[in-house]
């Protein structure tokens, strides 16, 4: 406990610079959407309890926004807002909508009647009583509505790492994906702290209001005219080359760093979730991604894969990773994934993905459905408590797998699975491997030697053009310092890819991450 | 004065107020009295604006109301409600400023103003600081009255300003509200259900039923002259106290038994005095069977006699004032 303790706190030390930077986009994202919230729901909350027929309606809508998934906000909203600082702090800003509008509405409506009354009887106009009755009776109720959707916005404002906006998402997405806890603690106490600290300055701002909302609402109005004009001056500017990539990819060893330093790169780089990144490229909010050679949005989105002309990734065939003890436990588990060994094609694998990114099918269906294709049952349903457990990581193609793992393992081995998915990084699948918590999941050769084993240069060196020695290297070392079992390949080649629009590729004659190198170069 | 004549007051198909038309004189008390639902509190209301007619007129000073912009109109009308509806976030000092803040009186004539009338009201300038929530019912309704008096409107409106206390505390602050120098000169409409209230406060009462006048008059005349069975059974429930209380010693001395013993300890009351309150001293006195005596305007007697003496004297005016009325 002490010692992971002093790791956060070393690590937190060892990366003050980026934690202030982070924390510091992390706020002002924030505060602006908290602003522009607590203006616009007063405005909203004052007219509906004015005209009570929009009450309905109004709160009605500014509630769907709560409901939708932050992430599918952040993802519904980059076709017309793109990615970044804006698209964050309108998501915010919707979040925070809700709170305050209602409880505006809520707390102006709950005056007494016969105090209203009394105000009208004296002889005050409607805007007095609003102005000398109403609101400041409501404020408590009014001020509980905006520490509500600061707090709210605060923890959503950590999802706005994955729409490149930055903030201390940044370090918890990153932790998450490499189950380095000090990393996400890095993010979250700052994130704490921040929540906190504003929640106590609004309850002091809520004790002097009288004092404070003059110089509070200049200060807030003065604030929006400022930011305004500045976003829309910054969204005017020329925007340089920019690479957007997951903040898994930022970190591992196979990822942008090491890319970065063969390639000599230079160029910007943003964080995005995974799902995202491709309609982000498409929407030209960046220019080149790192995608996955076998998804179904490269032709759907008519992409360009860069040829990775210095071999930088290394193989990524897929096979089942299995814990040992399973395998000792129910050795038939290898002879049910003989039975698609080597059989699905990259450009199956593709169209299973294209299936489910695109037509909207659920990853259950298309495994069945490419099973049933290759002769194989599927209509075995087993009762009971699960033997075995599948786990995936969190992306379309690990899902369609995983599911046809569990199909495979009931129809042929006749155990009970049990399907453990979306797992938010190679790291945490890992751990929870050698925990005993899943007995296997979909995994990748490159990824094994790079994360899993990570060996020296000049065996990395030596092996990494070949295939099958990446896999016999992988399976060996594997089984030696984790007890993990690989089973077949199923025979496609995922590997990671840098991909640019085809158009924007074609325009600038770039077919391989040297040309982009030279591209960045003369720039 | 505050003249109404044919006012209407309809939500939908159903008239609240039907065609309904007073006046009140100036420095009168008119009581609109009534069941719930009657519609009472509907009139008084479409006194200041706050709700409008859908028919008639409404004069104040011979000046139709519509004239003029509401929120001024309801400045110069003081306003006392049954809940009482003083700003909780305001101290008593800034509950009672708020009409003069709206009128831009300058602070110290407003502090001025705002102490005189609290110890009229038998409220201690101490209570200033306080927040309503720290009084106790009848002082946050001796606010709320201060809080309608400040800027000395000719006209007070008042809906059951008495209506949220408990007995004892509404009978001593009526008792108080009668004698306040600063309502005397005061019109006033006054909204309640309580007939007893409506009789001591009343100098005219309205009776109202369904939304419309049943009968208007002093109280001496809803009483022994009731237009009919409605009006009659509406006091029945406490008629021989408010018959005592309708009656001055006054209308006792045409049938009044004199008594001349030479008791020194005697009861002395004015001539205006009503019955009620003659009896109620002599109630209250150590010896049921003191003298009473009654004297005019300028304290001279007029005659000396006792209660069993009063209490004759009652039903034989009784008698006649209903054989008058009848006759009439």
């Amino acid at each position: 406990m002490i010692d992971s303790l002093r790791g956060v706190i070393a690590f937190m030390i060892d990366n003050q610079e980026e934690i202030w930077k982070q924390t510091l986009e992390h706020l002002w994202i924030t505060v602006v959407a908290l602003g522009v919230a607590v203006i616009v729901g007063l405005l909203l909350g004052v007219i509906i309890s004015r005209y009570e027929r929009l009450a309905g309606p109004v709160i009605g809508t500014v509630g769907i926004f709560q409901i939708i998934p932050s992430i599918a906000l952040l993802g519904f909203m980059i076709p017309f807002l793109g990615i970044g600082v804006v698209p964050a702090i309108v998501a915010l800003f919707l979040y925070g909508l809700l709170p305050i509008v209602r409880n505006t509405f809520t707390g102006i409506n709950s005056v007494k009647p016969s105090i209203k009354e009394a105000a009208r009887g004296m002889g005050m106009s409607n805007t007095q009583i609003l102005t000398r009755v109403e609101l400041p009776l409501a404020m408590p109720v009014i001020f509980a509505g905006i520490r509500t959707a600061f707090v709210i916005n605060v923890g959503v404002a950590t999802l706005c790492a994955l729409i490149a906006a930055g903030g201390l998402g940044e370090f918890i997405f990153r932790g998450i994906a490499l189950n380095n806890v000090n990393m996400i603690f890095a993010g979250a106490i700052p994130a704490a702290i921040l929540a906190i600290f504003f929640d106590a300055l609004l309850g002091t701002i809520q004790k002097y209001i009288k004092q404070l909302i003059k110089p509070v609402l200049i200060t807030v109005i003065l604030g929006i005219f400022i930011i305004v004009p500045y976003f829309f001056v910054q969204s005017m500017a020329e925007r340089s080359f920019r690479g957007g990539f997951p903040s898994e990819f930022m970190q591992r060893a196979d990822g942008y760093e090491g890319l970065e330093k063969l390639y000599n790169l230079d160029m910007e780089t943003v964080e995005l979730e995974i799902g995202l990144m491709y309609q982000a490229v498409k929407n030209k909010d960046v220019d080149v991604i790192s995608g996955f050679s076998t998804d179904g949005r490269i032709k759907a989105y008519n992409l360009r894969n860069l040829i990775d002309d210095k071999h930088y990734f290394p193989p990524y065939y897929a096979a089942p990773m299995v814990r040992g003890a399973t395998l000792r436990k129910y050795p038939e588990l290898n002879e049910v994934f003989e039975r698609i060994a080597g059989k699905i094609s990259d450009e199956q694998m593709a169209k299973m993905n294209y299936e489910v990114d695109q037509n909207k099918k659920a990853p259950k269906a298309v495994a069945k459905a490419y099973l049933n294709e290759i002769g194989l049952k599927t209509d075995v349903q087993l009762d009971g408590d699960p033997v075995i457990v599948v786990g995936s990581k969190n992306f379309t193609e690990n899902f369609i797998l995983a599911e046809m793992f569990a199909y495979l393992i009931e129809n042929y081995a006749n155990l009970k699975v049990e399907l453990k998915l979306g797992f938010g990084g190679t790291k945490l699948n890992i751990d929870a491997l050698a925990n005993g918590d899943i007995d296997l999941y979909p995994e990748y050769t490159g990824t094994g030697l790079l994360v899993l084993i990570n060996p020296r240069e000049e065996i990395r060196k030596s092996i990494i053009d070949d295939k099958d020695k990446v896999y016999d290297f992988v399976k060996e070392e594997s089984r030696k310092q984790y007890d993990f079992e690989w089973l077949q390949p199923l025979g496609f080649n995922n590997t990671f890819a840098l991909m640019m629009r085809e158009e924007h590729a074609r325009q600038l004659n770039i077919q391989s991450i040297s040309d982009l190198s030279k591209y960045l170069e003369n720039l | 004065m505050i003249e109404v004549s044919g006012v209407t007051k309809a939500y939908g198909d159903k008239n609240v107020v039907n065609n309904i038309s007073f006046k009140v004189e100036e420095g009168e008390t008119l009581v609109l009295l009534g069941t719930s639902g009657c519609g009472k509190t509907t009139t008084l209301k479409m006194l200041n604006s706050l709700i409008e007619p859908t028919n008639g007129v409404v004069k104040i000073d011979k000046k139709d109301i519509t004239s003029e912009d509401p929120t001024q109109l309801r400045r110069k009308i003081g306003y006392v409600i049954q809940d009482i509806g003083l700003f909780p976030h305001y101290t008593v000092e800034q509950n009672i400023a708020v009409v003069p803040r709206l009128l831009k009186w300058d602070k110290a004539q407003i502090k001025k103003r705002s102490e005189e009338l609290l110890e009229v009201l038998g409220l201690s300038s101490s209570w200033m600081k306080r927040f309503p929530n720290e009084l106790s019912g009848g002082q946050q309704q001796r606010v709320g009255i201060a809080r309608a008096l400040i800027a000395d409107p000719p006209v007070i409106l008042m809906d059951e300003p008495f209506g949220a206390l408990d007995p004892i505390t509404r009978k001593q602050i009526r008792d108080e509200f009668k004698n306040i120098e600063a309502f005397i000169s005061k019109t006033i409409v006054l909204v309640t259900h309580d007939v007893v209230e409506a009789v001591e406060l009343g100098d005219k009462i309205c009776l109202l039923h369904d939304g419309a006048i049943v009968q208007m008059g002093t109280p001496k005349d809803l009483i022994f002259s009731p237009k009919n069975d409605f009006v009659k059974r509406f006091f029945d429930n406490q008629r021989f106290m408010i018959e005592l209380m309708v009656m001055t010693l006054e209308d006792m001395i045409p049938v009044l038994e004199s008594r001349n013993d030479q008791k020194p300890e005697k009861l002395q009351f004015t001539k205006e005095t009503s019955l009620f309150n003659a009896l109620e001293c002599v109630e209250e006195s150590v010896e049921n069977d003191i003298a009473i005596e009654i004297v005019n305007e300028n304290k001279k007697p007029m005659i000396s006699t006792d209660r069993e003496a009063l209490l004759r004297a009652f039903y034989g005016t009784k008698d006649i004032l209903s054989k008058n009325r009848a006759t009439a």
